[in-house]
């Protein structure tokens, strides 16, 4: 990040306990030159301010995705990166924040790396020299929280592909590297045919991992909680609760099909999204339906199901109660918390055997339900205990302190894709060469920087390694 | 007691550029060495040049140095290695004839009147305590075995492999840094005493035989170029003779003679414990490791016109005499071989390099400088590149002027001592084409474009060298100029010479002209290169961009890493040990992350003061 000070970086930043809100951030001197791109009619009130300036208008990140947006200006050096910046305050669905994220990068601005606009403002000299101490303290924890969370995103096939990718075009290189530094050994280390099957093979098998991967790369790395429940448990009331705001947000998330209420939530030092399944006027059956797909869909991942219940209702016959426990108990992978609803309107011995009916209503299942509890959308009774469940619940619950863990999902895919580009130059480079490659060096600087492109994402592979394959498989040397 | 500017010890490939560069930029220089006429001498394989190498030759002699002239002079067998393989990595390389090469070297020294070589061995090095940040100890002369002192505030040292050399060939073991020349066994003391730590490192040499006994008809002619090209960009043409090479190879009688008599190699009975190089093994090593090999190839390379030595580049050996007999005897067209001089192994003492600086001048003494093997590389030709900068740094610091320290974007020789500091060598380090990342840019082609304006601008680029660049300058801005200007089949010039069909004939061709002495041949050919590596350059010029901040941020040496909390511990250990002078060679050490190079930069701007309080409280921050 310290190469690049005079370029201008993107990121989500958090607007967690500020409503449904998401903030995307630009700090850099085309900061903007970028966002006045997309909001054209409204340029102008960006441009001339000379210092601080709020802007309501509408953006639109993608074709036909119109968003609502707060634009606040601020101008170099009264910012807090002593830059240019701007924030685009928009709805909080990650998906759309996401879109206007992108739009960004599109439009020339770089994705920020941990702790980049703290470091900006201290170079910046925005800060206390005192505070250094504590800049390279947030600088090394965020970078451990993106550790974190690359590796908790890559513990599955990303990661293994990574590696496999890096240690072929490893191997490649140093045979294209072996062909020129030991072209006087009687060796041929690599046949130009051989070469290309070998880059085309690995240029496919990266297709195959974006491909794999755009789940992964299109949703937010927070965890996600979906609420579930009969129509008129309180889903949204809970929601707004949880998230402290008097309005959810209903987004069309890309890639799924249909509308769902969206808000971050903060729970202990983490933070999460909550998803409401639906409106108030899908039935019993659509909600229930609803949930079991997106809990069992992988695209849509849940980590956890908050089944939210009327705590009034389980006086009469508890029938709707009663099918509700039952998804969960049939969706076994996904782990759940039971919040029992307007328990402002019981009396304390009401609540306890409310509570009591619905534990043994569980009982009879095998499920481990971590816990239940008597909540109060509308006072806010039991909300906390609620919050500390939910974090307790959720396993991976990681520190997302700065909100910029998101970002090692993007640059993944700008790296990997990057690398694919780079190995088809140097097929184009290798075509139609029999013998030898007439621009090895140029064929060899091409996978180089795919090597490097994939080596942004788990780490980098040096001369040194490379030689060393070398060595270990020929005998060099006259 | 004798005054000089300079002293510098050792007469080798690093010693003998580290003179001339030394008096070039008006030093009074010393050059002691054992014996006047080995100086330059080739000790090992008779040649110049190479892939990486060939390369550092041309940078040598693009900054006004002697390695380029000498070989020119000498050589007497040219081949450019990698032609079809790209520009980028094509070098050149010479046989040079063992008698004319250092012939050839001592002429040049000898008509430098600032130069006054010495005859003697180095016994005492004379220094004083300092006290205070900075070195423990600064030089302040030589004295030499008999007594003579010589005075002076620099000294280079370039000891090559005669620091407790020490050989060996079969069991037999002699002291010495050559055959049949002495060692220097007195200087390791004195290091040590100063408070250096020493390592310990091997290489080895192939046996010789005598060229009347060789059967040529057993073996396939390797020629030279047909047009041989010079190394030195004050050359045209190479007008000397040329001679040829030959290939032979190994085979499984070779092997299997090796193989039953592997307990009388020092390498395998523990009687050598350095390390020598992966890239140059010893025809045991290679019959040991890569088992399934039939044979190896042997080039048989003449040691001059008149020289009756033939090196047997290949099979590089330490074994006893009686076994190198047997196995020359084994390979085809040496039936009747003689050997004149056998094969042997050579451990020697050098400095780890986390004790030196990037201007080569030592950590634990100021004023003294090292160069060459002594720094853990091998090669002539990495010798005399930190030769030449050690002795441009002699002088500079002499004067308190800035060091020259060439980046890696500016020169393989800036790679080869950035890497040596940054990540010191536990095995001789070689340069290949493959330790510049920045390769595309430092071709042999462009040496000169890149490196005689900086030469010229030290001192080390005389009037002629000068004006001959700024003659090629001109000549090829101008054809490049007539190339944006003129079109041909429809596409401008400067398009068209892309192609792969483009050559200087018909490029003079596309500008309306010939070859001739206005559109000289090389500097067409240089237009095409030029034009060729263009958007290859820009990239490679972006990805050096985007380090430059990084490069250009000093660190202080008095920095106390130990005093950074949030650096990792392993971290500050490793940047205690190398203290690296910039932020983007802190960023190249082993074991340092990025994450610890971003925290480094925070304390580095804190203490340069751009952290400081300027104005109000920021705004914006959530």
């Amino acid at each position: 990040m310290l190469d690049r000070i005079d370029k201008t970086i993107v990121a989500l930043s958090s607007a967690a306990g500020h409503g449904p809100l998401g903030i995307v951030r630009l700090s850099g001197p085309d900061a903007l030159a970028i966002v006045g791109e997309m909001i054209p009619q409204a340029r102008d009130r960006l441009t001339d301010v000379a210092g601080f300036r709020r802007v309501s208008t509408t953006i639109e990140p993608e074709e036909n995705l119109h968003l609502p947006a707060a634009i606040f200006v601020f101008r170099a050096p009264r910012s807090y990166t002593r830059q240019d910046m701007v924030e685009i305050h928009t709805v909080g669905s990650p998906v759309a924040l996401e879109a206007v994220r992108c739009r960004c990068i599109a439009l020339g601005a770089l994705p920020a790396q941990a702790g980049e606009f703290t470091a900006r403002a201290f170079v910046n000299g925005a800060m206390d020299l005192a505070s250094a101490e504590a800049v390279a303290g947030v600088i090394r924890a965020q970078s451990d929280a993106q550790l974190r969370a690359a590796r908790t995103m890559m513990d599955g096939g990303l990661a293994r592909g990574i590696n496999d990718l890096r240690e072929t075009l490893a191997d490649l290189v140093a045979l294209v590297e072996a062909d020129i530094d030991f072209s006087e050994e009687p060796i041929d280390f690599i046949k130009p045919s051989e070469l290309r099957a070998q880059i085309g093979d690995v240029v496919g098998r990266i297709d195959g991992l974006l491909a794999g991967a755009v789940s992964v790369e299109r949703f937010d790395v927070l965890p996600r909680i979906l609420l579930i429940g009969p129509p008129n448990a309180g889903k949204s009331s809970l929601l707004n609760r949880l998230s402290g705001t008097s309005r959810a947000i209903c987004a069309a998330a890309a890639g799924t099909t249909r509308d769902v209420l969206t808000a971050p939530i903060r729970l202990g030092r983490g933070e999460a999204l909550l998803l409401d399944t639906a409106g108030v006027d899908e039935s019993e059956d659509e909600i229930i339906a609803m949930a079991r797909e997106m809990a069992l869909c992988e695209a849509e991942r849940v980590d956890l199901l908050c089944v939210v219940l009327d705590a009034t209702g389980l006086a009469g016959d508890g029938a709707s109660i009663a099918r509700f426990l039952a998804v969960i108990e049939s969706l076994e992978s996904v782990a759940a918390v039971v919040a029992a609803n307007k328990c402002d309107l019981l009396s304390a011995d009401e609540e306890r055997r409310a509570i009591e009916r619905i534990e043994s209503l569980l009982s009879a299942s095998q499920r481990d339900v971590h816990s239940v509890c008597a909540v109060s959308a509308l006072t806010g009774e039991g909300i906390e205990t609620l919050r500390n469940v939910l974090a307790d619940s959720l396993v991976d619950l990681a520190d997302t302190t700065g909100g910029e863990s998101i970002l090692l999902a993007e640059r993944q895919r700008t790296a990997i894709t990057e690398a694919r580009d780079a190995l088809g130059r140097a097929i184009d480079l290798a075509a139609g060469a029999v013998e030898t490659i007439d621009c090895a060096d140029l064929l060899a600087f091409e996978i180089r920087e795919a090597l490097d492109h994939l080596g942004s994402v788990t780490g980098e592979v040096t001369t040194d390694d490379l030689l060393a394959r070398v060595f270990a498989r020929f005998c060099i040397g006259k | 007691m004798v005054d000089f500017d300079v002293v510098v010890v050792g007469g080798g490939h690093a010693g003998a550029e580290a003179a001339w560069a030394a008096a070039r930029l008006g030093a009074k220089t010393a050059l002691i060495t054992m014996e006047r006429d080995a100086i330059a001498r080739l000790s090992c394989n008779p040649a110049i040049g190479g892939l990486g190498k060939g390369q550092i030759v041309r940078e040598i002699d693009a900054l006004g140095g002697l390695m380029g002239l000498a070989t020119d002079r000498a050589g007497i067998q040219f081949r450019v290695l990698n032609r079809s393989k790209g520009h980028a990595v094509q070098a050149p390389r010479a046989q040079a004839d063992r008698n004319l090469y250092p012939a050839a070297v001592q002429d040049l020294l000898a008509r430098d009147p600032r130069i006054e070589i010495i005859e003697g061995v180095v016994e005492k090095l004379v220094t004083v305590k300092q006290s205070g940040r900075g070195p423990a100890h600064r030089i302040r002369g030589v004295v030499l075995v008999g007594g003579l002192e010589l005075t002076t505030s620099a000294v280079i040292l370039t000891t090559g492999t005669f620091l407790r050399g020490l050989m060996h060939r079969g069991s037999e073991q002699s002291v010495g840094g050559r055959i049949g020349e002495a060692s220097s066994e007195g200087m390791s003391g004195v290091l040590r005493s100063l408070g250096f730590e020493l390592g310990r490192l091997k290489t080895g040499t192939p046996p010789r035989v005598h060229r009347d006994t060789i059967d040529y008809d057993a073996c396939t002619i390797q020629p030279g170029d047909d047009r041989p090209v010079p190394f030195s960009f004050m050359n045209d043409e190479i007008t000397q003779r040329q001679v040829v090479c030959w290939i032979t190879y190994t085979n499984a009688a070779a092997h299997d003679l090796i193989r039953a008599n592997l307990h009388r190699a020092p390498m395998y009975t523990g009687q050598i414990e350095s390390t020598g190089p992966r890239y140059c093994p010893s025809i045991e090593d290679k019959v040991v490791r890569f088992a399934d090999k039939s044979r190896h190839q042997v080039f048989l390379e003449p040691e001059g016109y008149d020289d009756e030595r033939v090196y047997c580049n290949g099979i590089s050996t330490s074994l006893p005499r009686d076994v190198q007999d047997g196995i020359v005897a084994q390979i085809g067209g040496l039936e009747r071989a003689r050997i004149v001089q056998y094969g042997y192994a050579v451990e020697y003492d050098f400095v780890p390099t986390e004790q030196t600086k990037p201007s080569l001048e030592s950590k634990p003494v100021g004023g003294l400088f090292l160069a060459g093997q002594i720094n853990g590389t091998s090669g002539y030709e990495e010798a005399a590149g930190q030769g030449l900068v050690a002795g441009v740094n002699a002088v500079h610091a002499l004067g308190g002027d800035p060091p020259l320290v060439l980046g890696r974007d500016e020169a393989y020789i800036g790679v080869m001592i950035d890497d040596l500091v940054t990540r010191p060598p536990t095995e001789p380090y070689r340069m290949f084409t493959s330790r510049a990342e920045y390769r595309l840019l430092l071709r042999s082609d462009n040496a000169d474009q890149r490196l005689t304006p900086i030469g010229r601008r030290i001192g080390l680029v005389d009037d002629a060298r000068w004006q001959r660049f700024e003659r090629r300058r001109d000549a090829i801005a101008a054809i490049e100029t007539l190339c944006a200007r003129s079109r041909i089949a429809g596409v401008a010039v400067s398009t068209w010479m892309r192609r792969p069909e483009a050559n200087p004939e018909s490029l003079a061709a596309a500008i309306g002209n010939s070859v001739g002495p206005t559109f000289a041949q090389q500097d067409l050919a240089q237009v095409l290169i030029n034009a060729k590596y263009d958007g290859y350059v820009s990239r490679q010029a972006d990805q050096i961009e985007r380090f430059r901040r990084l490069e250009t941020m000093p660190i202080p040496t008095d920095l106390d890493f130990s005093a950074i909390p949030q650096l990792r511990i392993e971290a500050r250990e490793r940047l205690a040990r190398v203290t690296p002078h910039t932020l983007g060679q802190a960023g190249r050490i082993a074991g340092v992350t990025p994450a610890d190079v971003s925290v480094l930069w925070v304390f580095l701007t804190k203490r340069s003061g751009r952290g400081d309080r300027t104005g109000s409280t920021a705004q914006g921050c959530s």
